[in-house]
């Protein structure tokens, strides 16, 4: 029994680094992203950090919790809505840019849109952080500055490897969906500690494990339908 | 009903305090990022470190024995912001002058140290603003929190659309730097409970008079580090008075800020006091133009490389020029030169800079060179960003002229992907041609691996966008002409002669470009394009 609870333990601390490290990866792709979408490196680098950060405190703030098992079902399900965010925030990307390419207010329209999906996955990623605070008080007493430790952790692992993994010649749009990856695993090792578990959640978790696989494995050339999408070929 | 005037009044601290937490670390990626040739690493190196510190910061707080009682977190956070506000008059011109000495990774570790202090500080705040709110309000830290992140995203929108375009990044953290002191001075009021007796006035004042003082310093330290960067740094200590009297006489740098980037004008008077990186000359009133602190155009070899590009480049191409897009060059110095033929209607110039086209139009010494090309009734100048001009463009053009800096930057390497060449493409007649400049010359024979990488992943992207046709030409100053249709490049040397002056006819060779297959660079497979500095 007491070597099951520190296991556990050991799981929730480990996705307290899971969770930070891929808040600012996402962060970092979408203003890369952006910056080659938009123009304007440091303006959108700027205006992505502030959007993600909003959407993290609102998202922060807006969690009460209840109880445990509730809590965990939440955690779950947070990373699969960000996992489902994340694989498909680039069509979006490209799909507002085709959609607004037409009208007056191109640039407002496009910015307004993309950072919206930015809020969102801020405001996904913003119930994380409470999430696994509220799990581990319910299991160690000590809740906050433990897990902020963590979490810087995650993300200064974070700052260090993008580079690498972008200089490292991955792409983009892999480093993206390595990260989606990562989020389903995290709910996948949920999933399975967690009590009560419906067909629907199964189907969805296995569903996202599949495209995320997909696109990984077809990643060249989806990177190719992407830019002829947004540049098409006289 | 006095409760809520001090939640309010901390709140409001709070807001203030992280604004400037998140400036510092937005205007120290900043200068990293145009310090540095990668900016994508030094970016995420910067915001690592400083989210790294500010943990240290908290960390250290909830050690520390203030936490214990009000006054003593009241003081100590009195002390974080006069020392941070201190320590940010001196951290980014610290930076600069740094990379006079120290490049690469010993300036990345130097930078970091900057950003590691800065973010320590900051950290600090957070907590301790929770701690003096705990005993007043129920869910101190959602709310803390809550300003924390409304401080955060007004920075952010406030440093990149307002101040560091506006002002750049010393200014900028100068400016941030008074909202600190100012913030100091609010706390000081606080712990005093708000009494306005005689001495009390003068110690906040006291903090802000540095940061006004140092704002009329501005220029002389920017044209101290101007100077040493292009001519010469002082070596030692000992060094700098006789440096500084050097300085004295060599002519001011004139260096203009635009939102988009540093143009800086640096003459050559005399035979004594050379610009780094260029030979000495032995014209008076030669100068050079910089571009980000990136050399880009000299007054004494402009000429071989406008009629080596406009010549030679409308000699081999296929297709009589009629209608000429110009992107970049806002110089004027290739329209000056397309000027010259007759069968030229129309010049469509897009330039992203406005300060450029004004310079070229109203410097002495530019306007001179550019024989007011701008202003020709053929010529018309559009203000945009080249790429999404490009993008927009539904008209269709003889020949292309692209004169951008090298892919240096994020910003810059997207000019240099399948997209854009995709829209260069879209944009020209059938039998078209589009020419820019390529240093095969030097790239080819001298240049590194990564070097050489850069200019085969363009060639590489080129290829993908359906331009695989080309030749290379200039054997000093030298460019590339790419086509959509096969096409045997040949110069016609008889039709050649009239225009060019005779260093030029030397240039005119075509050369064979040889290089290692390359991947190309995609906007969502960047091969983020970097170049070493030569020189300065």
């Amino acid at each position: 029994m007491m070597t099951g609870t520190r296991d556990r333990l050991s799981l929730w601390n480990s996705l307290i680094v899971l969770t930070g490290f891929c808040s600012l990866v996402y962060e970092l792709i979408f203003a890369q992203l952006l910056a080659g979408l938009l123009g304007n490196a440091f303006a959108r680098f700027a205006t992505t950090l502030g959007v993600y950060i909003v959407g993290l405190g609102i998202g922060s703030i807006l969690f009460t919790s209840k109880d445990e098992p509730t809590d965990r079902k939440l955690f779950f399900r947070a990373e699969l809505v960000l996992s489902a965010l994340g694989l498909v925030s680039p069509f979006l990307f490209v799909a507002f840019n085709q959609v607004f390419s037409e009208s007056p207010h191109r640039d407002l329209g496009l910015v307004l849109s993309t950072h919206a999906v930015i809020f969102c996955v801020g405001f996904v990623s913003g119930w994380e952080l409470p999430v696994l605070t509220s799990i581990l008080s319910h299991r160690t007493g000590d809740g906050e500055s433990r897990v902020l430790g963590f979490d810087y952790f995650g993300m200064f692992l974070a700052s260090v490897s993008f580079p690498i993994m972008m200089v490292g010649n991955f792409g983009l749009l892999t480093t993206l969906f390595i990260v989606t990856f990562m989020n389903l695993s995290a709910a996948l090792a949920t999933f399975l500690v967690l009590r009560e578990r419906t067909r629907v959640e199964m189907i969805a978790l296995l569903g996202l494990l599949i495209l995320n696989a997909a696109f990984l494995f077809n990643i060249r050339h989806l990177e190719a339908w992407m830019s002829l999408v947004y540049a098409p070929p006289s | 009903m006095r409760r809520q005037v001090e939640i309010t009044f901390y709140l409001m601290v709070a807001f203030l305090v992280s604004i400037c937490g998140m400036s510092y670390e937005l205007i120290l990626v900043r200068v990293l990022g145009s310090l540095s040739n990668d900016s994508v690493t030094s970016q995420s190196i910067t915001i690592g470190t400083f989210l790294l510190s500010l943990g240290i910061g908290a960390f250290l707080f909830g050690k520390s024995k203030a936490r214990d009682d009000q006054q003593s977190v009241l003081r100590l956070l009195i002390a974080v912001e006069i020392c941070l506000s201190v320590f940010a008059l001196f951290a980014i011109p610290s930076i600069q002058i740094a990379s006079l000495y120290v490049k690469g990774a010993k300036l990345v570790v130097y930078s970091q140290l900057v950003t590691l202090i800065i973010g320590t500080l900051s950290g600090i705040e957070l907590p301790a603003f929770i701690e003096l709110l705990k005993p007043h309000l129920r869910k101190s830290f959602a709310w803390v929190l809550a300003a924390n992140y409304a401080g955060a995203f007004a920075a952010s929108l406030l440093i990149a659309l307002r101040l560091v375009p506006s002002l750049g990044v010393i200014t900028a953290s100068w400016l941030i730097a008074l909202l600190s002191a100012a913030v100091a001075s609010l706390l000081f009021f606080r712990r005093f409970n708000f009494s306005l007796s005689w001495h009390w006035i003068g110690i906040p004042a006291a903090v802000m008079l540095p940061g006004f003082f140092t704002v009329n310093l501005r220029i002389p330290l920017e044209q101290f580090y101007l100077k040493s960067f292009y001519y010469a740094a002082p070596s030692t200590f000992s060094d700098v008075r006789s440096t500084l009297r050097l300085h004295a006489q060599i002519p001011r740098v004139l260096r203009i800020s635009s939102p988009y980037q540093e143009i800086d004008i640096v003459r050559s008077d005399s035979n004594v006091f050379g610009v780094s990186g260029q030979s000495v000359s032995s014209e008076p009133d030669a100068f050079f133009l910089y571009l980000d602190q990136k050399f880009q155009l000299s007054s004494i070899t402009e000429q071989i490389y406008h009629e080596t590009m406009v010549h030679g480049g409308l000699n081999l191409a296929p297709r009589e020029a009629k209608k000429v897009l110009i992107v970049g060059g806002g110089d004027g110095l290739i329209a000056r030169e397309l000027l010259k033929y007759r069968e030229v209607e129309t010049i469509t110039l897009v330039e992203l800079d406005e300060e450029v086209i004004s310079l070229a139009n109203m410097h002495p010494a530019l306007s001179e060179l550019t024989q007011g090309s701008l202003r020709d009734s053929r010529v018309k100048v559009e203000i945009a960003d080249g790429f999404e001009w490009l993008k927009r463009n539904r008209e269709k053009f003889d020949t292309i002229f692209i004169d951008l800096p090298h892919p240096v930057s994020v910003d810059l390497s997207r000019l240099y992907s399948v997209e854009f060449y995709r829209f260069v493409k879209r944009a020209l007649e059938p039998g078209g041609s589009m020419i820019f400049d390529f240093p095969a010359d030097g790239i080819l024979k001298n240049g590194s691996r990564s070097e050489q990488n850069v200019f085969a992943s363009i060639l590489a992207s080129l290829v993908e966008a359906g331009l695989p046709h080309y030749a290379a030409f200039g054997t000093w100053e030298s460019f590339l002409i790419v086509s959509s249709e096969k096409h045997d490049f040949k110069f016609d040397y008889d039709r050649l002669d009239q225009k060019i002056s005779d260093k030029s006819a030397f240039n005119m060779e075509l050369l064979e470009v040889k290089l290692e297959p390359a991947r190309a660079n995609s906007i969502f497979r960047p091969s983020y394009l970097r170049e070493r500095n030569a020189g300065g």
